[in-house]
């Protein structure tokens, strides 16, 4: 009767895969945009992050825990987070870089802890920061948009690309709003993540504490920790560009909008978010970008079954396991 | 399960979002363009303005650039018109130590001559050398041609060329100078000083000095983009004028027109009749002994006999500037004599010259073999230049295509290797690109 129910569990008559498709459907425009920008070699990554997610999935689950799933279930969360590990990526990252990512968010932060639904972290945002600490010089080639949309030798040059990211203080406004300076494949264009957080808001895939709680946070606590630069001049500017071009917004609705590894109260969601939201800020100009981004999502992360636990708040394996008592 | 009209609306909602983001892109793109190329170019002119001066640059999407070891990127520079007018190449030497050095190399437009350099000082373990090394390394190849090795005996600014011309008979040995006695319009006073060596022209060095003191020297001027001509800039135009005359080896095979052009120099298309003038005065002045330490005593003499004091005509490298053209000594009929062993032997000797009239040191004019390949060693040093016994190779390239030897850092290889590994890769990549365009 329950085998095969997992996570995300909502009071709605939308099921899992309903809510899967509708993400991958909002997170279109950061793909056009990783596409049209980077070319075959954005196709390419996307492409192989997104089958090695689900293969990597489909093949542990049905070789340790054939006897608890259902076999006719195909876990399109599994796609969203190849989709969201690429989009992360620098654009002239090799495909062994991939290969490292999403095996290491796969099989250890997926499914070493229970499988679909009951990952502590975020596997794509684990894998991300795996990757970047693990092999820092191959996640470093940063090519200018529209620069060869042929180019695909990168996915094979094992040595590892040198570029930097775009200076994004010598940027142009309308540069800022389309994205279109070199940084990772998919989160340069604040307005194509806020085309895809509205689409999941008015669909009410996401109800919203999350991203609100964190965009709040970083609009709040930005100005007080760059208050000198207000004063001074060009503070606003450099918030703008740093909320619409650094990814904060990408992580805003694509890592804290995941349901396992969020807090179930909607309060303490809302909370979390904003706590992540001033690590974030905090940490975000010590260290790389996507440490500072990463870092306190899986923190965020790591905090939630205490906060559930302290507020009483069921996990989503309590659910499941109480609905399978219940059964029985 | 998902029901059918569920995924119809999905479906719907795919298409929309997949419109929508291609629309947003899209007119992304085209108000965003213009403004990513306007600031890739600012970044592109803060780092190559002052490597290779150009109205635009562009990155060389070339297979080339990825397969020759040490090149990281290449760029092209372009002038108003879009025109290439040169190439900048990025280079990352290593020394035996792993110690790394991180330049830009400028190029003129046929691949051939160096005409900008900058150290870019971002090694994480860097070669140790100074500004002033890096100044006076790459004032030794400013207009120079790749590739480049050390000369160990002192030789500096030596073009090696191999020639099979016969030079004019009768040269003496040493060094002979002739400057012009006239400035021109931009106030340059030309020079030629030539050096023979075993009765063949060896070196050939021609500039033009500025009688304003605050003007630096043309072949200076030309390269900071100060003194412009048509064509190629001056310095790499003057420098293949003297490389065609150390191939050529008399100045008459110059072959100039009428106008004062020649046909014959690739790249060169500015009038030389002052050279040829100059050229041949050394020459001249060289079958008769007048050598340049004479030239310029006589020049000296006459300054004096102005009641000007000579030393205060002097420049910073001691050259006379001081234009003569209203001194009665080089009137006749109008133009001015510019030959100053006619004075030195006539007018100056009579007076307090005299006892340098017998000063005739034995000659030597030994005509050399048509071709005299230098020796060299893997480690860039070219043991003697013109030695006739060929050997090693110089960073992989064969000592008979080095172009240009130099003193380097006090002949000091440990100090001038890596500078000149970094001029021969970019020679390398060029030799190879030059061809593979044709």
């Amino acid at each position: 009767m329950i085998k095969g129910h997992f996570a995300p569990f909502i009071h709605s008559e939308k099921n899992a895969p309903f809510i899967y498709i509708n993400v991958l459907i909002a997170l279109i425009p950061c793909i056009v945009l990783a596409v049209v920008y980077y070319g075959l070699r954005a196709l390419c990554l996307l492409f192989l992050s997104q089958a090695l997610f689900f293969f990597f999935d489909y093949a542990f689950s049905r070789l340790f825990r054939s006897k608890t799933i259902n076999r006719d279930y195909i876990d399109i969360s599994s796609v969203i987070s190849g989709t969201i590990f690429a989009l992360l990526l620098p654009p002239d990252t090799s495909v062994d870089v991939v290969i490292m990512g999403v095996l290491f968010g796969s099989l250890v932060i997926k499914q070493l802890s229970g499988g679909v639904g009951t990952n502590l972290m975020n596997p794509a945002i684990a894998s991300r920061l795996f990757v970047s600490i693990v092999i820092p010089g191959k996640l470093s080639g940063f090519s200018e948009p529209l620069d060869n949309f042929f180019k695909l030798d990168t996915l094979i040059d094992f040595t590892g690309r040198h570029s930097s990211m775009g200076d994004t203080a010598r940027i142009y406004a309308v540069e800022v709003l389309a994205g279109n300076f070199a940084t990772f494949i998919g989160v340069g264009s604040g307005i194509a993540v806020l085309i895809g957080a509205f689409y999941l808001l008015f669909k009410r895939i996401v109800r919203g504490y999350a991203f609100f709680g964190y965009v709040i946070g970083i609009i709040l606590f930005y100005p007080v920790l760059h208050i000198t630069d207000f004063i001074n001049g060009g503070g606003f500017r450099a918030f703008v560009v740093f909320f619409l071009t650094s990814g904060v917004l990408f992580i805003a609705i694509y890592a804290l909008g995941d349901f396992t590894t969020m807090p179930m109260n909607p309060l303490m969601r809302l909370i979390a978010s904003f706590v992540c939201a001033v690590l974030t800020v905090i940490i975000y100009e010590k260290v790389d970008p996507i440490t500072g981004l990463c870092a306190p999502v899986l923190l965020t992360n790591i905090a939630t079954p205490t906060i559930d636990y302290y507020l009483g708040t069921l996990t989503h394996k309590e659910i499941r396991n109480k609905k399978a008592g219940d059964a029985l | 399960m998902m029901t059918r009209a569920q995924l119809r609306k999905m479906l719907i909602d795919l298409a929309v979002m997949l419109v929508l983001s291609i629309m947003v892109i899209s007119l992304g793109i085209y108000i965003s363009y213009d403004k990513s190329n306007i600031r890739e170019q600012q970044r592109y002119k803060a780092l190559f303005g002052n490597v290779v001066k150009a109205s635009s640059y562009e990155e060389l999407k070339h297979d080339l650039v990825k397969e020759t070891e040490g090149v990281n990127h290449v760029y092209l520079a372009y002038d108003r018109e879009g025109r290439i007018i040169g190439y900048i190449a990025d280079i990352s030497v290593f020394d035996s130590e792993g110690r790394q050095l991180h330049s830009y190399v400028g190029i003129n437009s046929d691949g051939s001559t160096i005409i900008g350099y900058k150290r870019i000082n971002d090694e994480e373990d860097p070669i140790p050398l100074e500004l002033n090394d890096i100044g006076t390394l790459s004032a030794q190849v400013m207009g120079k041609q790749m590739p480049i090795a050390l000369s160990k005996s002192g030789f500096e600014d030596v073009d090696v060329v191999y020639s099979d011309y016969n030079p004019p008979a009768g040269l003496q040995d040493g060094t002979y100078y002739a400057q012009s006695l006239t400035k021109d319009k931009k106030g340059y006073i030309d020079y030629v000083e030539i050096e023979i060596s075993d009765g063949r022209i060896k070196r050939v060095v021609w500039d033009g000095i500025n009688i304003d003191p605050t003007t630096g020297s043309r072949n200076q001027a030309s390269l900071t983009g100060a003194y412009v001509i048509s064509g190629e800039n001056w310095a790499t135009q003057c420098y293949n004028v003297c490389h065609a005359l150390i191939e050529l080896q008399d100045v008459s095979r110059l072959a100039m027109k009428s106008d004062g052009t020649t046909e014959i120099i690739p790249g060169v298309t500015t009038n030389i009749s002052a050279f040829v003038d100059l050229a041949n005065e050394c020459l001249d002045n060289s079958k008769a002994g007048f050598d340049k330490d004479q030239y310029l005593d006589t020049l000296c003499e006459i300054i004096t006999s102005q009641g000007v004091d000579p030393e205060s005509k002097k420049d910073s490298n001691g050259f006379i500037v001081y234009p003569f053209e209203d001194l009665s000594y080089f009137k006749k009929d109008g133009a001015p004599d510019t030959d100053l062993k006619t004075v030195y032997e006539t007018t100056l000797t009579e007076d307090e010259l005299t006892g340098q009239e017998g000063d005739d040191t034995e000659v030597t004019v030994t005509p050399k073999p048509a071709s005299s390949p230098s020796s060299g060693g893997e480690d860039g040093i070219a043991t003697d230049p013109y030695s006739s016994i060929i050997s090693n190779s110089i960073d992989g390239i064969p000592l008979s295509e080095v172009r240009t030897f130099i003193q380097g850092i006090n002949y000091d290889m440990g100090k001038s290797s890596g500078f000149i590994t970094t001029i021969n890769t970019t020679y390398k990549f060029f030799r190879e690109y030059m061809n593979w365009i044709g």
